[in-house]
C-alpha cells in the first residue's frame, strides 16, 4: 500500500491510497472515498475543509480502471494571477514518477490517460488533475488562503494536531515575535504566552532573560526551563546563539502531561524550538535587514548645581562653604546660572543597532536545503558596551530511498558582549561606591573651582573625595578604558536518520553535539576604577583571562507507531525511545596583577605578578527510556499516557533511576450531538492532566564530598605559604530527584466560527523532595548540604484569548490577550527550619542584613525590613533650655542612641512597642513575586499595511530601590555626592511636611526599610511595528518576489509608579531574591527601520 | 514488525546493562576525603588547613582584633560600621560576627576531625605522624576552648558527620565543664606528641611549650568563674612551671621589640611562644594570607603609605592609661601617645586630657618591612601565647594554691616588671620589685599587671570573667566615661554602659538555633 500525503496541516488529512488497482481518498476522520468515480471528469480538488467534504461526497461509489496507454505530456503551471510558478512538484499518481516545473513553470512528464497528476507546492493548495486526452495542460494553483488555521504542535518526539492535544502546550506566534527588533528570541518572549514569565535582570547587553514557567519550583536551584532545539534537549543553550529569523516555531510545554516525556528535566517546563528547514522549489533568496538606534528609557532627574550646593551647605556646614563659596568667591545664588556637568548625558548615548539576515532555501523532492547567515550588532546605551553576533546555519534533508531520509543541521555562532558590568562592584574593594551608576549619579556636577573640564578629564575628583574609602572614580574615563569582553563560539550540529520500517512504524535515530568555547577577557589599566594606582588597589594594573569549553552530545533512538482501526473510530499512536546524553566541561583561567606595561594590554600579563589560577573539569551523563501512547476515539475522547525513566550520573547508584509517569485526558465536547444546539461553539475541549516530572539541576558532583586547596587558606608556616586543605563540601550520597506533581484542568473554546478562541488552564504543582542547598547547623563544619527537603506549591490560572475583531476585504483586526496568575507557597523547609532568610551582596554594611524571607506558609520571596514612619517631628522632642532637642520618653528610637536623634531624622515603626528599634521590629514589607502578568497584542492590516501593537505587563510585585538609599538622602553621609532631584524636598525647619529625612538624618546604617520598597507593577508598550508589503507587481518590477518595508520599536513607553530607571529589574536575581535594584544597567528603547526582500 | 520489536527489546536490554557503567562519571576535578590522606604531603596540607582556621577574618585576621569586645575594660572599638554590634556590646542573638566566629571554629573542628579520622591511612614516618596528630588534637581542643569560653555549653562534636540526617546534624549541647575536661585531656595527650619548640624553631607551629602554656590558661579558666573548679589552680601552676623549666624561654629584653618582631615576621621563640602567622601585604597570589594586625588596631589615621594606613579602631579606656606608672616603658608603647594627621603624615601628640581617643600602639606599621604598606592587609603576626603571660599565670596560680604569694611567684611577676621598666629581668631590683603583698593584693596586682602586659591581645574579657569582675569593671569604665561631653563619647559610653550579666557569655546564634532545636539559649539572651 502506498500513501501520498498531500497536506497534513489541514483538518482533513487527504491521502491517496493505491490498492488493488483502485485509488482512495481518505481523511483522518475516517471517511474513505473511491476517487475512481471521477474518471473522465475534470477534477480540481482544493483540499480545504468545506470544499473537500463537498467534493468527496460527490466522488462516492464509482469505478476506475487504469489500463490505458502512457504518453508524454507537457504543461505549464501558473499562480492565481497567471504568473509562471517554478518548483512545483508534478507527480503521476499511480507510478510515482515526478517532475518539477522550471523557471517558466513548464514541465513534461509521462503518464497514462486514465491516471491522475498531483501538483504540490508549499504555500499552495495541492491540486489533483486527471490526465485525460489532452497533451497540453495549463494548471493554475491557488495559494493557501486561510493561513494555517489548524496547527500541529510539537510535543517532543513527535507532533500532534492541536485539536488532539491533551496537555497544556502553548505556541508562540513567531510572526508577531519576529516583529520585535531584538537579538534573541527570549528578549521578545515576555507577555506572549500565558504562564510564561520572562523578565530581564537589567539592560546589560548580552545578558539572558529569566524564564520561569508556572512559577518557581526550586528554592535554591535553577528554575530555567529545558530547551529542546531541533530535538536536542539542553538546559542552558544560550538563547542568543540562535538567530530569531531562523526559528520556525516555538512550542512551550507547561503541564505534566506534556513535559513528562522529558522526565527528570521537565519540571520547569520545556521550550521546544524548531528551526526553519529547506523547502522544495527553486532557490529562494531572502534578505532581511534593519538599522536603527537605541536610547535609555529614562534618565534620573538629579539635583541642579544650585540644589546640589545648597544641599552640601546643609549637610556639611563646616567644609562646604569654604569649598563652594569662600574659595571660589561665590554666593549660593550664583550656582543658579551654572550649567554643571550632566554625567548621565556623557555616559548614556544614542547607539546604533544593525541586523542583517540572508538565507537561501530550495530543493527537489529528495533534497531540501536551507543556508542562512546573519550579522547583528548593538552598541550599548552606556559608553563602551555592546553586543555583536555573527552566525551561520546550514540545513540539509535528503531522501535516499522512499523509506529512508537523512538530514543534518549545523549552526555556528560567534557572539561577544563587552563593557563594564553595571551591577557588579567595579573596584578592588567591593563597596557601594565602586558601582558604575553610583559614580554616574553621584559624581558632582560642579566644583568650587568652576573649571568643569578638570572634573571630566581627571580620573579622580581629588577635592571631592573626603574619604579615601569612597572609590568614586570618574565613570566616563573608567568606562572608556576598561576592557571586559566575553566571546562565545557555539557550534550546534544535529543529524538524523529516519527509516520507515512499515507504513505504520518509523525508526528515528538522532545524534547531536553542542559545543561552546567561551572566553572571558578583562584588562584594567591605570585609568579605570579597578586599575588606578591607589593604596587601596592591591592589584595595580591587572588583567584576567578565562576559557571555558563545554561539549554536550546526545543520541536519541525512537520508534513511532501509528495505527487506525478499520472502522476509523479508534486511532492510536505511540513513541518508544531510548536516549543518551552527556556533557564535559572544562574551565581554565588566570589573573595577573601589577602589570608593568599597561600599553600591552592583556598580552602584557606575562609581565606582572601572577594572581590566582582557576582550573575546573566537570561532566555528567544521562540515559533515558521513554514511551508515550495517544489514543483517540473519533477525535472526541482523547487519552495520552507518558512514561519516562531517567538515569543520571549526578546521583549515587541506588538513587540513580527515577520514573516519571503522566496521563492526559481530553473530551471534545463540541463533537457531541447535544452541542449542536449551541451553533456559536465551533469547538470546545476539556482537558485534564496529572503527572510527575523531575528536576536534576544540581552540580555534577555534589554527591561527592570535596576537599579543596585554595590560596586564601594557605598557612604561612615559618613565613612560607603552605598549601592547605579545606573541607568545602559534604557529599550527600542519598540525593535523588526533585519531583513535581502537577494537576492541570483546561478548557479550549472556539466560538463564533473561530472568531474567538479561548484557552483557560488552572493548575497546581507540588514540588516534593526539593533539591535544596539546605542550611545546616554550622556545628557540622558545613554551611549548606544538598538535601532533598522541603515542599513548594505553585498554583495558578492562565487565560488566553484571541479574537478576530474585524475581517473585511481589505481590513483586518485581530487581538491576542493573555493573563496568568501564579501563587507560590513554601510548605516545607529543612528539618525544623521555619524560614530562610536571604541577603544580597552589594556593600559590606548591608551584606549580612537579610532583605528576603521565605517562610513556611508564605511565598518564596517576601521583602523584610523596618517599617518606615517618615521623620521625627518637633512634637516628638522636649526642648531643653540650652536649645537642644531630646526625644520624649515613650517615643521610640530609630536604632540610634536617644540623645543622638534630632528632629527630621529617619523614623521607623516600633512594631513591638518596646521603645527601641531592633531586629524584633523587622516585618514583611513587600512581595517579590507578581500577582499577575500578561500581554496584549493587536494586529491591524489594511491592504499591504500591517500595524502590530504589543503591550506587556507585570502587576503586584515590589522592587527594593537600593539606589535611593544612596541618592535620596545619602545614607552613608558621603561628601560632595550628588543626589536625586527627589531629595530637594527634604525635612528642614522650613519644610517640616517632607517625609524625606533632613540632610544627615539617615539614622542607623545598614538597615533595610519600607521607605525603599516600591510598587514594581508596570504596563509596557513593548513592541510597535508598522510594515508595508509592496504589491507583487511592483516587487516584480524590481526583480523581487516580494518586498516589505517596516519600522519597529521596542520598549517604547512604560506606565509605572516605580521611581527608578526601569521596573523590569532584578540585579541579584534568584528565586529567593527577586526585585533588587542597585546600579542596574539602563533599559534601552529601540527604533529600527528595515526591509524584507525575497528573490 | 515482530522482529523489530524483538530487536528493540534486545537493544534495550543491552543498553540497560551498560547503562550503569555509562552513568559512573567520576570527578576528576577535586579530591574527596576518601581518596586523600595517602602521602605525607597530603597530611601536611590537611594539617595546614586546620591551622588556617585562625587566619580567617572571623577569627584572628580581623574580628578578634578589637571588634568583638574581647578586650573587656582595656579598650573600645571605634569603627562606624561596628556600631550596634558585638564590638560595642550592643547586639542580639543574631549578631552576624558572633555567628561567623562560631562557624569558623566549627569548620576548623570539622577539618581536625577529618584529619584525625584519616591520618592513620598515611604511610609516613611514625614520629612525624605522631607530631602531626598531636597538633591536630591540640588545635581542635583550642578551637573548643574558644567556643566554650565565650558561648558556654556548645555541641561537642568529635567526629565528622557521616550522613546528612537530622540525627547527625542536630547535636545537643554538652555542659561547659565536660567540654573543658575534654579540652584538657586532649591537650595533655597532644603535649606528649608534639615537638619541642627548639626543634620547631619558630612560633607559628604548636610546640610542647605552647600546649603547656595554653593548658595553664585553660586550667585557670576552669578554676575561675563560672566553673570554679579550684583544684585546677595547681594544674595551672604546674603547666606554667613546665614551660618555665624548659630553660628555653625568657623575656625579650625590650618590650617594644616583642611587637616589632611580630610586625617584621621575626620569630622570637624565647618569648613569643605561639603566634598566628600572617604573610604578605595583600598582593599577588597569596593576597588573603595577610591579616589586619596593625591595620585595624593600629595608630590612625593617615593614608600616607610611608606610615601605613590604620583604621585605628582600637581606642583605649582611660583607666587603662592610669594603671601604668609613668616610668613603665610599656605605657607609651601599648598606648600610642600620638596620632597621624594628613598625607604626608604629621605625628601629632595627644593632649593630656585626650585619653579615650588614644590608639593601640603595640603593632606599629612604620616597622613593616614589606613595602608598599598596603591599606588592606599586613604580614604582622598575632601572639597567642607569650612568656610573660606564662610567668603571670604561674604567679597567679601559685598565689591561689598557697593562699599567698611565694618567692617563686614574686620572682615571676618581678621578671615581667623588671623588663617593663628597662631592667635586666633576672637581676633582683629592690627599687621596683614587688614584695610583701597579701593574697588579695597580689591577685589585684596581677589583675592590673595582665592588662599592662597583655593589653589588646584578646585575653582580657576571659580574664575578667574568670575573676568574676567583668560586669563590675565594665560598669566602672561606663561611669568614668559618662560625664564626658561630646558625641565622640557616645560610642565608649554605649560600649561599656551596655554590659550586663548576660554579656559574660555570647548568645548562641539565632541562626544556629533555628537549625538545631536542641540548643538552649544562654541566660538573659
Amino acid at each position: 500500500m502506498q500513501r501520498y500525503k498531500l497536506r497534513t496541516n489541514s483538518h482533513f488529512l487527504i491521502q491517496i491510497k493505491k490498492g488493488l488497482g483502485l485509488f482512495y481518498l481518505t481523511t483522518v476522520l475516517g471517511t474513505c472515498v473511491n476517487i475512481g468515480s471521477v474518471c473522465g471528469q475534470p477534477l480540481s480538488l482544493a483540499v480545504s475543509k468545506s470544499k473537500a467534504t463537498k467534493d468527496i461526497a460527490a466522488l462516492k461509489k464509482s469505478a476506475f480502471k487504469s489500463n490505458q496507454q502512457v504518453k508524454t505530456l507537457k504543461g505549464k503551471v501558473s499562480d492565481e494571477r497567471g504568473r509562471p510558478l517554478a518548483g512545483v512538484t508534478v507527480r503521476v499518481a499511480s507510478t510515482g514518477v515526478q517532475a518539477i516545473t522550471d523557471r517558466s513553470g513548464n514541465f513534461s512528464i509521462r503518464a497514462a490517460e486514465s491516471d491522475y497528476l498531483t501538483f504540490t507546492m508549499l504555500g499552495y493548495e495541492t491540486l489533483i488533475q486527471p490526465v485525460g486526452s489532452s497533451s497540453e495542460y495549463a494548471v493554475k494553483m491557488v495559494p493557501i488562503s486561510t493561513a494555517i488555521e489548524e496547527v500541529t504542535v510539537n510535543i517532543g518526539y513527535g507532533t500532534v494536531d492541536k485539536n488532539d492535544l491533551t496537555g497544556s502546550v502553548a505556541q508562540v506566534n513567531m510572526e508577531d515575535l519576529n516583529k520585535a527588533p531584538v537579538a534573541s528570541f527570549d528578549e521578545a518572549l515576555a507577555g506572549r504566552v500565558a504562564g510564561v514569565q520572562v523578565s530581564a535582570n537589567e539592560g546589560q547587553p548580552g545578558t539572558e532573560m529569566n524564564i520561569v514557567i508556572r512559577g518557581g519550583n526550586s528554592l535554591t536551584q535553577s528554575n530555567d526551563p529545558l530547551y529542546v532545539i531541533d530535538g536536542f534537549p539542553i538546559e542552558d543553550p544560550g538563547a542568543a546563539v540562535l538567530n530569531p529569523a531562523d526559528i520556525e516555531s516555538i512550542d512551550i510545554l507547561k503541564d505534566a502531561s506534556a513535559t513528562a516525556i522529558y522526565g527528570s528535566r521537565g519540571a520547569n517546563g520545556v521550550i521546544i524550538i524548531e528551526t526553519k528547514k529547506g523547502q522544495v522549489g527553486r532557490p529562494t533568496i531572502r534578505y532581511e535587514g534593519s538599522v536603527g538606534f537605541q536610547q535609555v528609557t529614562k534618565k534620573m532627574e538629579m539635583m541642579s548645581p544650585y540644589e546640589f550646593v545648597k544641599y552640601q551647605l546643609e549637610m556639611n556646614p563646616e567644609v562646604s562653604p569654604i569649598v563652594y563659596l569662600t574659595r571660589p568667591g561665590r554666593e549660593l545664588e550664583d550656582y543658579r546660572n551654572i550649567q554643571g556637568v550632566n554625567w548621565q548625558d556623557l555616559m548614556f548615548r544614542q547607539s546604533p543597532m544593525h541586523n542583517h539576515n540572508l538565507s537561501v532555501t530550495g530543493g527537489t523532492k529528495e533534497t531540501h536545503y536551507r543556508i542562512s547567515g546573519s550579522l547583528f550588532s548593538r552598541d550599548g546605551i552606556v559608553v563602551n558596551s555592546g553586543y555583536e553576533r555573527a552566525q551561520a546555519r546550514i540545513g540539509l534533508d535528503q531522501t535516499i530511498v522512499d523509506k529512508l531520509t537523512v538530514g543534518l543541521q549545523f549552526n555556528y555562532s560567534r557572539d561577544k558582549n563587552y563593557g563594564s558590568l553595571s551591577s557588579a562592584a567595579q573596584g578592588v574593594s567591593t563597596g557601594y561606591s565602586t558601582y558604575m551608576l553610583y559614580r554616574i549619579w553621584g559624581y558632582r556636577p560642579v566644583t568650587g573651582t568652576g573649571d568643569f573640564n578638570d572634573l571630566v578629564d581627571e580620573l579622580m575628583d581629588e577635592e571631592g573625595l573626603v574619604s579615601f574609602s569612597d572609590a568614586r572614580v570618574n565613570p566616563l574615563l573608567s568606562a572608556e578604558n576598561e576592557v571586559r569582553e566575553q566571546t562565545r563560539n557555539t557550534l550546534i550540529g544535529n543529524a538524523y536518520v529516519k527509516y520507515k520500517i512499515t507504513d505504520d512504524l518509523e525508526l528515528n535515530i538522532r545524534g547531536g553535539i553542542n559545543s561552546r568555547w567561551l572566553k572571558d577577557e578583562e584588562f584594567y589599566n591605570s585609568r579605570t576604577a579597578r586599575g588606578y594606582p591607589s593604596v587601596n588597589n592591591f592589584k595595580g594594573v591587572n588583567g584576567e583571562f578565562r576559557q571555558v569549553e563545554r561539549n554536550d552530545w546526545m543520541n536519541e533512538n525512537t520508534l513511532t507507531y501509528k495505527k487506525r482501526t478499520a472502522n476509523k473510530r479508534h486511532s492510536f499512536n505511540a513513541v518508544l525511545g531510548m536516549t543518551m546524553q552527556g556533557r564535559q566541561q572544562s574551565q581554565y583561567g588566570y589573573e595577573a596583577y601589577e602589570l608593568l606595561n599597561e600599553n600591552l594590554g592583556l598580552s602584557g600579563m606575562d609581565n606582572g605578578v601572577p594572581g590566582p589560577l582557576d582550573a575546573l573539569k566537570t561532566g555528567h551523563t544521562l540515559v533515558s527510556f521513554l514511551a508515550r501512547g495517544n489514543y483517540n476515539y473519533r477525535s472526541k475522547y482523547l487519552l495520552t499516557g507518558t512514561f519516562r525513566a531517567d538515569g543520571s550520573s549526578k546521583f549515587a547508584p541506588q538513587n540513580r533511576w527515577a520514573y516519571f509517569p503522566s496521563v492526559g485526558l481530553a473530551w471534545r465536547i463540541s463533537r457531541e450531538k447535544f452541542m449542536q444546539a449551541l451553533p456559536m461553539v465551533s469547538d470546545a475541549k476539556f482537558r485534564f492532566s496529572y503527572g510527575e516530572t523531575g528536576n536534576n539541576r544540581i552540580g555534577d558532583f555534589v554527591r561527592f564530598s570535596s576537599l579543596s586547596t585554595d590560596y586564601p587558606r594557605y598557612y604561612p608556616f615559618n613565613n612560607t605559604p603552605t598549601p592547605s586543605v579545606n573541607t568545602n563540601r559534604f557529599g550527600n550520597e542519598n540525593l535523588k530527584w526533585e519531583t513535581t506533581k502537577q494537576t492541570d484542568i483546561g478548557l479550549d473554546l472556539e466560538l463564533f466560527k473561530k472568531r474567538l478562541n479561548l484557552t483557560i488552564d488552572v493548575y497546581r504543582k507540588n514540588t516534593h523532595d526539593l533539591l535544596l542547598n539546605a542550611n545546616v547547623p554550622y556545628s557540622s563544619g558545613y554551611s549548606t548540604i544538598y538535601k532533598n527537603i522541603g515542599l513548594v506549591r505553585n498554583e495558578g490560572l492562565e487565560i488566553s484569548v484571541s479574537t478576530t475583531n474585524l475581517k473585511r476585504r481589505n481590513f483586518a483586526w485581530t487581538t491576542d490577550f493573555n493573563i496568568s496568575f501564579n501563587r507560590n507557597k513554601v510548605l516545607g523547609l529543612t528539618d525544623d527550619e521555619e524560614q530562610i532568610l536571604s541577603d544580597v551582596s552589594w556593600t559590606s554594611t548591608y551584606n549580612s542584613q537579610p532583605l528576603y524571607m521565605a517562610k513556611l506558609g508564605g511565598s518564596a520571596a517576601a521583602f523584610i525590613g523596618y517599617v518606615w514612619d517618615g521623620v521625627y517631628q518637633y512634637a516628638d522632642f522636649n526642648k531643653l533650655p540650652n536649645g537642644t532637642y531630646v526625644l520624649k520618653n515613650g517615643v521610640p528610637t530609630n536604632g540610634l542612641d536617644r540623645e543622638a536623634i534630632q528632629p527630621g531624622d529617619m523614623k521607623y515603626v516600633d512594631i513591638n512597642d518596646d521603645g527601641i528599634l531592633n531586629e524584633q521590629d523587622i516585618v514583611e514589607i513587600g512581595r517579590g513575586i507578581p500577582i499577575h502578568i500578561g500581554g496584549f497584542n493587536n494586529n491591524f492590516s489594511y491592504k499591504g499595511f500591517n500595524l502590530n501593537i504589543f503591550f506587556q505587563w507585570s502587576y503586584g510585585n515590589d522592587i527594593f530601590n537600593t539606589n535611593r538609599i544612596m541618592f535620596e538622602g545619602n545614607s552613608e553621609g558621603r561628601g560632595h555626592l550628588n543626589q536625586y532631584a527627589s531629595y530637594v524636598d527634604r525635612w528642614s525647619p522650613d519644610n517640616q511636611d517632607s517625609r524625606n529625612y533632613r540632610a544627615g538624618g539617615q539614622g542607623p546604617r545598614g538597615v533595610y526599610s519600607s521607605k525603599y520598597i516600591e510598587d514594581g507593577s508596570y504596563l509596557r508598550l513593548k513592541t510597535v511595528a508598522l510594515s508595508y508589503t509592496l504589491p507583487q507587481s511592483m516587487a516584480r518590477k524590481m526583480k523581487m518576489n516580494n518586498l516589505e518595508l517596516y519600522a519597529s520599536a521596542q520598549n517604547l513607553y512604560t506606565w509605572t509608579n516605580y521611581s527608578g530607571m526601569d521596573p523590569e529589574v532584578s540585579v541579584r536575581h534568584s528565586t529567593l531574591t527577586p526585585g533588587f535594584d542597585y546600579s542596574a544597567y539602563p533599559m534601552a528603547k529601540t527604533l529600527v527601520f528595515g526591509i524584507k526582500a525575497g528573490f | 514488525m515482530k522482529k523489530t520489536l524483538l530487536y528493540i527489546v534486545v537493544v534495550g536490554m543491552i543498553s540497560m546493562t551498560s547503562c550503569n557503567k555509562f552513568l559512573n562519571v567520576v570527578p576528576e576535578d577535586f579530591v574527596s576525603p576518601e581518596n586523600y590522606f595517602e602521602t605525607e604531603d597530603e597530611a601536611n596540607f590537611a594539617l595546614s588547613g586546620i591551622y588556617s582556621t585562625m587566619t580567617q577574618n572571623a577569627t584572628y585576621a580581623s574580628y578578634m582584633l578589637g571588634r568583638m569586645g574581647l578586650e573587656g575594660d582595656e579598650s573600645w572599638n571605634h569603627y562606624t560600621g561596628d556600631r550596634f554590634t558585638v564590638a560595642d556590646n550592643n547586639y542580639g542573638p543574631n549578631e552576624s560576627r558572633i555567628l561567623a566566629n562560631w562557624r569558623e571554629w566549627y569548620a576548623g573542628i570539622n577539618r581536625a576531625n577529618i584529619f584525625l579520622e584519616n591520618i592513620d591511612r598515611v604511610a609516613m614516618d611514625e614520629d612525624r605522624k605522631r607530631s602531626m596528630i598531636g597538633q591536630a588534637l591540640f588545635l581542635r581542643a583550642y578551637f573548643y576552648l574558644m567556643l566554650v569560653n565565650r558561648f558556654g555549653a556548645v555541641p561537642l562534636i568529635l567526629e565528622s558527620i557521616k550522613t546528612s540526617d537530622v540525627e547527625s546534624l542536630q547535636i545537643p549541647q554538652t555542659p561547659a565543664k565536660q567540654i573543658y575536661d575534654k579540652i584538657i585531656a586532649d591537650m595533655e595527650e597532644a603535649a606528649e606528641m608534639v615537638d619541642d619548640i627548639t626543634t620547631i624553631g619558630y612560633g607559628g607551629r604548636v610546640s610542647k611549650s605552647a600546649i603547656w602554656g595554653v593548658l595553664a590558661r585553660t586550667c585557670l579558666y576552669v578554676a575561675g568563674n563560672p566553673i570554679n573548679d579550684v583544684s585546677r589552680y595547681e594544674e595551672a601552676r604546674d603547666w606554667a612551671k613546665k614551660v618555665m623549666d624548659t630553660g628555653v624561654h625568657r623575656l625579650n629584653t625590650s618590650f617594644p621589640q616583642v611587637f616589632i618582631n611580630h610586625v617584621r615576621d621575626i620569630y622570637d621563640i624565647e618569648e613569643s611562644i605561639w603566634e598566628v602567622e600572617f604573610w604578605g601585604n595583600g598582593t599577588g597570589v597569596y593576597a588573603n594570607l595577610g591579616g589586619y594586625v596593625g591595620r585595624n588596631n593600629g595608630i590612625g589615621n593617615t593614608q600616607d603609605p610611608n606610615v601605613g594606613y590604620a583604621v585605628g579602631a582600637t581606642r583605649i579606656a582611660r583607666p587603662l592609661y592610669f594603671k601604668f606608672k609613668s616610668d613603665d616603658l610599656r605605657r607609651d608603647w601599648a598606648i600610642a601617645p600620638f596620632r597621624y594627621v594628613g598625607n604626608p603624615a604629621d605625628t601629632v601628640y595627644w593632649e593630656s586630657g585626650q585619653l579615650y581617643q588614644r590608639y593601640c600602639g603595640k603593632w606599629r606599621r612604620t616597622y613593616e618591612l614589606i613595602l608598599p604598606r598596603s591599606t588592606t592587609r599586613t604580614a604582622t603576626n598575632f601572639p597567642l601565647l607569650r612568656y610573660s603571660d606564662v610567668l603571670l599565670m604561674f604567679a597567679e596560680a601559685e598565689n591561689e594554691v598557697n593562699g599567698s604569694p611565694t618567692e617563686e611567684a614574686y620572682e615571676a611577676i618581678n621578671q615581667v616588671k623588671r623588663r617593663a621598666y628597662g631592667y635586666d629581668q633576672f637581676t633582683p631590683n629592690t627599687d621596683i620589685d614587688e614584695d610583701d603583698l597579701s593574697y588579695q593584693e597580689f591577685l589585684e596586682y596581677i589583675q592590673d599587671e595582665r592588662s599592662r602586659e597583655l593589653a589588646f591581645e584578646g585575653l582580657r574579657k576571659s580574664d575578667l570573667v574568670r575573676w568574676g569582675i567583668y560586669v563590675r569593671n565594665m560598669q566602672y569604665i561606663a561611669q568614668d566615661v559618662a560625664p564626658l561631653s561630646g558625641d565622640f563619647y557616645d560610642f565608649p559610653r554605649r560600649t561599656f554602659g551596655s554590659v550586663t550579666e548576660r554579656h559574660t557569655l555570647w548568645p548562641i546564634p539565632t541562626y544556629e538555633m533555628g537549625l538545631n532545636p536542641h540548643l538552649v539559649q544562654n541566660p538573659g539572651w
